[in-house]
């Protein structure tokens, strides 16, 4: 049977019913007068069972849907029943007196109403028993130990044990007194030892605050003092009580003395840990509230990346834990000022009146451990401040504020005493400052992740559009066919190819390399498009178009930047062409069966000015004959490493291009690609490859 | 990656002009180390500058801008930035873009000290921005 499903209006049923069933048995027993044979004794065993069992349903199933261990619910709970229990025993004590100054004892056998009295007497000290048997089971086991649950075992049997010795004495009165004695004395007295050992583990009282303690204090006396009373006068057996119980069932006596005594050692054990632990709370508490503190600040830590709020919170908790009056931060910003970054009960312009002189900041930069002033208005190094902004501060305790190494600030603090800091204090500060230092450290790194990604995002734009100023397709030249491919760094780079009409209408390929990387190095690989676009019109050779290049860039380009490039411009369709270099790689010409680096003599665009630049370049005319191939390249290609870091060089590309010059461009392309796949493997590509691949095929017909 | 192998710079005085011996790789990562040491010794009024190359493995398109980025202030207080001592890996790279018109590259570090003492030796590289 689920003892939970059970009804509590049944059970209370069954109480009442057992009730009037019992007190009308009683009452026919009183007026027969056959109360004293055994029958009527089995009779009062039996109706007291019954009626107990419903109390012990009602009470303990609320052991199963036991309290959350170490809940502030928990905790109100346990001073709620102590409260029910501190009534109930009062209600005892009054009920216990009165009934003794009425010498209601004297009555209870010639008087029916005097019975019923003693029995509901009775009752209601088993029902505040089991109360309190329940009430120590669960806080027993609701703060229990390792070995909680056996020494509760014990218990119990021992208890069981007890009250049977107990109910045989009674019921065999000629058993050998002295033995009997000796046993059940000793069983008790086993009993109380397993139970003050058991009540061992209630250190947790140590954690009450010290109000809840010296509530708890007063109840448990107040408990130990009424119980213990009620016990004497139990065991004294010549009192009303013993006499009701006596009469009202066996084993009833045993219980209520046994279960009270119980309770007597359980709450002096209560009272010995609140009383020993009541002179430290002062410490307990406040290592609580730094406790809690810390912990609001982790958590704040862990979920702020605002840094204003978090300099809010974290001085507002360094007030709460150290009880100070106010307290403000100062950052050291990179510029070298220093920056009230935030305040308690104060604000940047009274801290600006209190510090005219600077001479607080001037401190706050040259200590590298805490500081206490244990009296602002005595200490001089700051007794000239201008305290009357803050009237009341008596002490200061500043702790510098330090991240990744570097010291970024101060956390500094007021309170209204002198002498009001301690080294708890300056360690809990101590602990918020690093813990500042995180949370600095993580907002850094939260920029610098959104800035990174930012950047990111403007490289993978700037891609984008470097990739458009390329030309997408390649016109088509008579006899020469041209493939071309651009291989873009991770980074952006400033590699640019194209095909442009000179002045006369020959075509003329451009290759070029914008010194650097990144951002600048895109820009002027746009610009330079624009003037390879508008120069070619007006050009028409090679080398003139790249003088014209450098006399329109020379100025307009950082001094530090440059551009290397080539022009390739084809002069007719039987293969001549022309080709002149502005500090560009070699071309490699593959012409009959040989390949040659071509290097006319050029500095690059940018480089120097007008004069020295066009006294500097030449330009060289090539004949092509059929299945001839130029290839013209920027430094991408050669420097690409391997993953011995090894350079690739010139030579395999001039071997590739000795041993496929036959093969059409397309071909040629898909095998230079190979080479850099090959040979780079999972090697990162440092830099822009741009290749031009120029082939002359005589037309057959 | 290129930046693993360290960069650094040795700086020695040798009869007034100030060395300054370049070591490993100088690209876009270790450019800065160069420019904050031509910085430096322009920030104390000196002009005679001589890079020796000879322990320089690899030079890349930013390290060879460091060099275009003083010269011409260099050269207009009087000085000069003068080159020695390359490999010839490094050279064919200064080489390819012309710097043998722009700059005085020396084989030995003794015979570009001595052109310091050459009155306006300098002239004859005509770089103007």
């Amino acid at each position: 049977m689920d003892l939970r499903k059970l009804n509590k209006t049944l059970l209370l049923s069954i109480i009442i019913g057992t009730l009037i069933l019992r007190f009308a048995g009683d009452s026919f027993l009183f007026i027969i007068d056959k109360l004293d044979t055994n029958a009527a004794i089995i009779w009062k065993a039996l109706t007291t069972i019954v009626l107990i069992i419903p109390f012990y349903i009602l009470f303990f199933r609320g052991l199963k849907s036991s309290v959350n261990r170490y809940s502030e619910e928990a905790e109100k709970l346990f001073f709620t029943q102590l409260k029910r229990i501190s009534l109930l025993s009062f209600i005892l004590l009054v009920f216990y007196l009165s009934l003794n100054y009425l010498r209601l004892k004297t009555q209870i056998t010639g008087n029916l109403f005097a019975l019923m009295i003693s029995e509901y007497f009775a009752i209601y000290s088993i029902i505040i028993s089991l109360y309190i048997i329940f009430f120590i089971w669960l806080w027993l086991l609701n703060r229990r130990h390792r070995r909680t649950m056996f020494q509760l075992v014990i218990l119990r049997n021992g208890v069981f044990y007890f009250i049977i010795v107990e109910i045989l004495i009674t019921l065999f009165p000629s058993m050998n007194k002295p033995v009997v004695g000796i046993f059940s004395t000793s069983m008790a007295i086993f009993i109380g030892l397993v139970m003050l050992f058991t009540a061992k583990n209630n250190q947790w009282l140590a954690l009450l605050p010290k109000s809840e303690k010296i509530k708890l204090f007063w109840q448990s006396l107040f408990i130990i003092l009424v119980n213990s009373f009620i016990v004497y006068s139990l065991y004294l057996r010549d009192t009303i009580l013993s006499y009701s119980l006596l009469t009202f069932s066996p084993g009833a006596y045993s219980f209520v003395i046994i279960v009270l005594g119980l309770s007597i050692l359980y709450f002096l054990r209560i009272l010995a840990t609140v009383i020993t632990s009541i002179p430290t709370s002062y410490i307990i508490e406040r290592k609580m509230r730094e406790l809690s503190s810390l912990r609001e600040l982790n958590k704040v830590v862990s979920e702020t990346i605002e840094m204003n709020l978090l300099l809010d919170t974290v001085v507002r908790l360094a007030l709460k834990s150290t009880k100070s009056l106010a307290g403000w931060i100062e950052l050291y910003l990179k510029d070298g000022t220093t920056q009230v970054s935030a305040t308690q009960n104060l604000d940047e312009e009274k801290i600006k009146i209190l510090d005219k002189s600077s001479e607080l900041e001037k401190l706050f930069k040259s200590i590298e451990k805490p500081l206490i002033i244990d009296s602002i208005l005595d200490d001089k190094t700051v007794s000239n401040l201008n305290w009357t902004v803050i009237p009341n501060a008596r002490t200061m305790l500043a702790v510098p504020l330090h991240s990744g190494g570097v010291k970024i600030g101060v956390l500094c603090v007021l309170c209204v005493d002198e002498y009001g800091f301690d080294d708890d204090d300056v360690k809990i500060l101590t602990a918020f400052s690093d813990n500042i230092s995180i949370a600095i450290e993580n907002a850094r790194l939260v920029k610098d992740s959104i800035e990174k990604e930012r950047y990111k995002q403007e490289l993978m734009l700037a891609r984008e559009i470097t990739e458009k100023l390329l030309p997408q397709e390649l016109p088509k030249i008579e006899n020469y066919s041209v493939r071309a491919f651009s291989l873009p760094a991770e980074e952006v780079g400033g590699d640019y190819y194209d095909i442009v009409r000179l002045k006369n209408g020959k075509p003329c390929i451009i290759i070029a390399d914008v010194s650097g990387k990144g951002m600048s190095a895109a820009f002027y690989m746009a610009q330079l498009k624009g003037v390879v676009l508008s120069l070619a019109r007006e050009s028409s050779g090679a080398s003139e178009l790249l003088k014209r290049i450098n006399t329109t860039l020379f100025k307009e380009i950082d001094r530090q930047m440059y551009i290397t490039m080539s022009a390739f411009v084809i002069e007719n369709n039987d293969g001549k062409v022309s080709y002149a270099r502005a500090g560009h790689m070699p071309g490699l010409f593959k012409n009959n069966g040989d390949v040659r680096k071509i290097i006319p003599k050029g500095i690059g665009v940018a480089l120097a000015e007008q004069e020295l630049f066009d006294e500097n370049i030449e330009e060289i005319q090539l004949n092509f004959n059929d299945e001839d191939v130029f290839l013209l390249f920027t430094d991408g290609l050669n420097e690409l490493k391997n993953e011995n870091k090894i350079d690739l060089g010139i030579e395999p590309i001039a071997e590739l291009l000795k041993n496929h010059a036959k093969e059409n461009t397309e071909v040629i392309e898909e095998k230079i690609k190979k080479l850099i796949k090959e040979f780079s493997g999972n090697m990162y590509q440092p830099d822009d490859i741009t290749v031009v691949i120029v082939k002359y095929s005589k037309s057959t017909c | 990656m290129i930046g693993d192998n360290k960069f650094s710079i040795q700086h020695k005085e040798v009869e007034q002009v100030d060395c300054l011996y370049l070591r490993g790789y100088l690209d876009a990562h270790t450019a800065p180390v160069l420019e904050s040491a031509i910085t430096d010794i322009i920030g104390k009024g000196q002009n005679k500058i001589l890079v020796n190359f000879s322990e320089l493995d690899y030079i890349s398109s930013a390290g060879l801008g460091v060099f275009m980025a003083f010269i011409e202030d260099v050269r207009d207080s009087g000085g000069d930035i003068k080159l020695a001592d390359m490999k010839p890996k490094v050279f064919s790279v200064f080489d390819l873009l012309g710097f043998p018109v722009l700059f005085d590259i020396e084989k030995e570090e003794k015979t570009a000290i001595e052109k310091f003492s050459v009155k306006d030796s300098a002239t004859r590289f005509k770089i103007k921005k």
